[in-house]
């Protein structure tokens, strides 16, 4: 008995560790100079790298601002539109057909799909700038806002809409009472998924930006090819630090509503 | 008649779920409709509701007909099998929805609500939310957020058959009460046989997309296709 | 089909974001491919594809990515199929069900960057091995990544999607009810071990098992850990047609497109046939 108990903690602890191990290293680095093998330490714990890439030219702060600004847009305008779009192609007769049209651009390797949209975004000259990528970004984080918001429009929905209309309401009415007050909680979830997704994206911005609009991904593709692990590790906390603090609250928030 | 339905039809891809239904109701009198599932009676109120619209055929109601007045204009209520409580309103905003649609004063909305709690027993639960309240008590709920806007007409759609046997009992001597009180005019679909003896002062038996109103109990209960007299056999020969 | 204004702008939503960049984009890939357009472009050929077959490198590339994304799955199904079993209760409220959520704040390009400073040569692992006086010089230390075996690509991988599958199954562990399962089997005289092997597992895998094949479909088009933690051959696909069409050789934009149909063709039918053969839908 003691030994499988022994194992299972280990398991246990080894997972643990697992899950902690990479955001440690990564904030440690960011404040480290001369990490020389084999030191399991650096020898300099410094803010010297933070204060550079953020006041002395580094440049960091205005990537984290571009990636912000394009996170909240693609979140707020693929939530907005999914939440619509979705409600027509759950209530459609062709519905699973329609739905598995959202699933295409979805499945595909973002990267491969930027590739072959290129020459359009060339022609309408949204190359190189925050718009292109937006949209671009758009194309994938639509059909996941899509496909995410189609279970909700269920039969039962519909019958909510029909009911609040035979009680004397219009469709309007019902949808400001009845129908957002019950998707709130999900409206938030996926312009959380959504602004993720954008947040997280590299490959495709890298096709569609050119490398001009250095968001926070670029920058660390860029300080990973200069071999600057320091500044690298710097950017990695800066881009796991939003997603950390929203999972905690988003996770917070599933458990609160389950009760 | 108050109510009146003219040869509705009604087809869903191919299959034709109305035949041609036509019927009348009197003011103040319940019609029950048995029938199985799928014999088309959910559509039949849906499309007197104004929530679907029918191929053929005319609705009146008091003499005019209701066929391009929009659902939410109707002044229909429909009941669906489900209480579907409105699950961020709670047991006191369920009931007061339509009349807050109907933008009445808060003093009044609160009277009558209060009212309505009263002869349908919650007043306790006033401020519970549907999910904190029995399966009879959601099912109240949804009977006085149908009343309280004092509906000419309406249409129950199996209302009790989630319903366990007691409640269900009670249920029915609640509605009988209430339809008394508030004199109402309804059409009750059920497919439990005794259901539709005891609910309706009329009596009608719907298959296929066809609906015949029998004159009497005696006649419904002298028909065939009824089934009630295989169940009086069945219990005669036990 | 349009009553109402909000259908039109709907339909207008699914046409531009989603329909529209699919069909202008693999129409796009098709014609350049076959030499319809493009700066070289000379009419009609199917030069492009024969060349791009000449050699193995675009099979071995499917193959590579797919080998890639089965073994990461492997290991992934496998770890988070015994935390369910094994530590469901842990794992569903504390402090590990807000662990298990911390690979999901990381980007691909994160976690390999991570990887690289982990698992090189000159890397924390080989440090503490150093320390530990289980190797003695950098040398020694086996390559984990830009490895022959790509195991640095597999691990990141793993540590990715780990938390997708333990949520899943977790949570597959209570709607499925398992624990009553298993107390079941265990009442007719099952062992544990054969109530795990006999009931837990296959119950699991089988409902998950749509899911895996749309994680699969997912992760054969990694392209940010292959491509900080892979060596130049053998490439995945995503690699591959980056490299094909963003350099500088024009003879070779013709064959990273005919690269791209032949990845959107195999994706997009493996994901019909998973849709297809199940009718409902999945939470993603």
């Amino acid at each position: 008995m003691s030994t499988t108990f022994k194992k299972r903690n280990i398991f246990l602890w080894l997972l643990a560790l697992a899950f902690i191990t990479p955001i440690i290293t990564l904030f440690f680095l960011s404040f480290s100079k001369n990490w020389q093998f084999p030191a399991i330490l650096p020898k300099q714990f410094t803010l010297e790298n933070w204060r550079y890439l953020f006041f002395s030219g580094g440049n960091i702060a205005p990537s984290f601002v571009i990636s912000l600004v394009i996170a909240l847009s693609v979140a707020t305008f693929s939530t907005l539109f999914g939440f619509i779009a979705s409600k027509y192609i759950a209530y459609h007769k062709f519905r699973s057909k329609l739905l598995m049209l959202t699933y295409f651009p979805f499945a595909l390797s973002p990267v491969i799909f930027a590739l072959c949209l290129k020459f359009f975004f060339i022609k309408m000259s949204l190359t190189g700038n925050v718009e292109g990528i937006i949209l671009a970004q758009l194309i994938i984080a639509f059909p996941y806002s899509v496909i995410f918001f189609t279970g909700f429009w269920s039969q039962k929905i519909k019958q909510y809409e029909d009911l609040v209309a035979t009680l004397g309401g219009t469709t309007s009415y019902a949808f400001r009472k009845i129908v957002m007050p019950i998707a709130k909680s999900l409206i938030l979830v996926c312009f959380f998924q959504c602004f993720l997704i954008s947040w997280f994206e590299f490959g495709l911005t890298s096709i569609i930006g050119y490398g001009k609009v250095e968001t926070l991904t670029i920058k660390v593709y860029q300080f990973i090819t200069e071999a600057n692990i320091f500044y690298a590790a710097l950017s990695c906390c800066l881009l796991i630090l939003p997603p950390v603090i929203l999972l905690w609250f988003n996770k917070k928030f599933i458990i609160q509503q389950a009760k | 008649m108050f109510l009146q339905v003219n040869h509705i039809q009604k087809k869903y891809k191919d299959k034709q779920v109305i035949q041609d239904v036509s019927f009348g109701l009197e003011a103040h009198q319940t019609l029950s409709i048995l029938g199985k599932s799928g014999c088309g009676k959910s559509t039949l109120l849906k499309i007197i509701a104004g929530i679907e619209e029918q191929d053929n055929g005319h609705v009146l109601l008091n003499g005019k007909n209701i066929g391009n007045i929009k659902s939410n204009e109707r002044n229909i209520v429909y009941l669906f099998q489900e209480p579907l409580l409105f699950p961020n309103l709670n047991v006191f905003e369920n009931i007061a929805f339509g009349l807050r649609i109907r933008k009445l004063a808060s003093a009044d909305i609160e009277q009558k609500v209060e009212e309505m709690l009263d002869s349908l027993e919650l007043k306790e639960h006033s401020k519970k939310m549907p999910h904190q309240i029995s399966g009879g008590q959601k099912q109240r709920v949804a009977f006085g957020r149908a009343l309280i806007i004092n509906p000419p007409l309406i249409l129950l759609d199996e209302p009790f058959s989630s319903l366990d046997v007691e409640t269900r009992a009670t249920m029915q001597q609640l509605y009988k009460t209430i339809a008394k009180k508030f004199k109402i005019t309804a059409l009750f679909v059920t497919h439990d046989l005794k259901e539709a003896l005891l609910m309706g002062n009329r009596i009608s038996y719907m298959d296929n997309g066809l609906l015949e109103i029998f004159e009497s109990k005696k006649a419904f209960i002298d028909a065939d296709k009824t089934g009630v007299k295989s169940e009086i056999n069945f219990w005669n020969n036990l | 089909m349009f009553k109402k204004p909000i259908n039109i702008i709907s339909f207008l939503l699914l046409f531009v974001f989603a329909i529209l960049p699919l069909v202008l984009g693999f129409g796009f890939a098709v014609a350049y491919s076959f030499g319809l357009i493009g700066v070289l472009n000379k009419g009609f050929t199917l030069e492009n594809w024969l060349a791009l077959f000449e050699n193995n490198d675009v099979v071995i590339s499917f193959i590579y990515s797919a080998w890639l994304a089965i073994a990461s799955l492997t290991i992934s199904v496998v770890v988070s199929m015994a935390i369910a079993i094994n530590f469901n209760k842990k794992f569903s409220k504390g402090i590990y069900s807000y662990l298990v959520y911390m690979p999901l704040a990381f980007p691909s390009i994160v976690a390999a960057f991570f990887f690289a400073q982990f698992l090189g040569n000159a890397g924390i692992l080989s440090r503490i091995c150093y320390q530990l006086g289980i190797i003695d010089k950098i040398q020694s230390f086996p390559n984990l990544i830009n490895d022959q075996y790509s195991i640095g690509i597999i691990i990141a991988q793993f540590f990715l999607s780990l938390p997708f599958f333990t949520l899943l199954y977790t949570g597959l562990y209570q709607t499925e009810r398992i624990d009553d399962y298993t107390k079941l089997a265990n009442s007719l005289g099952a062992k544990n071990r054969q109530s795990i092997f006999r009931i837990s597992i296959p119950i699991l895998f089988k409902k998950s098992f749509p899911n895996i094949v749309l994680y699969f479909i997912f992760k054969i088009g990694a392209y940010e850990v292959p491509l900080l933690l892979g060596r130049s051959s053998p490439e995945t696909v995503s690699v591959l047609a980056v490299r094909k069409l963003q350099k500088f050789n024009l003879y070779d934009i013709p064959q990273g497109y005919a690269i791209a149909v032949i990845y959107t063709i195999i994706i997009l039918s493996l994901l019909m046939l998973v849709l297809k053969t199940n009718k409902n839908e999945y939470d993603i």
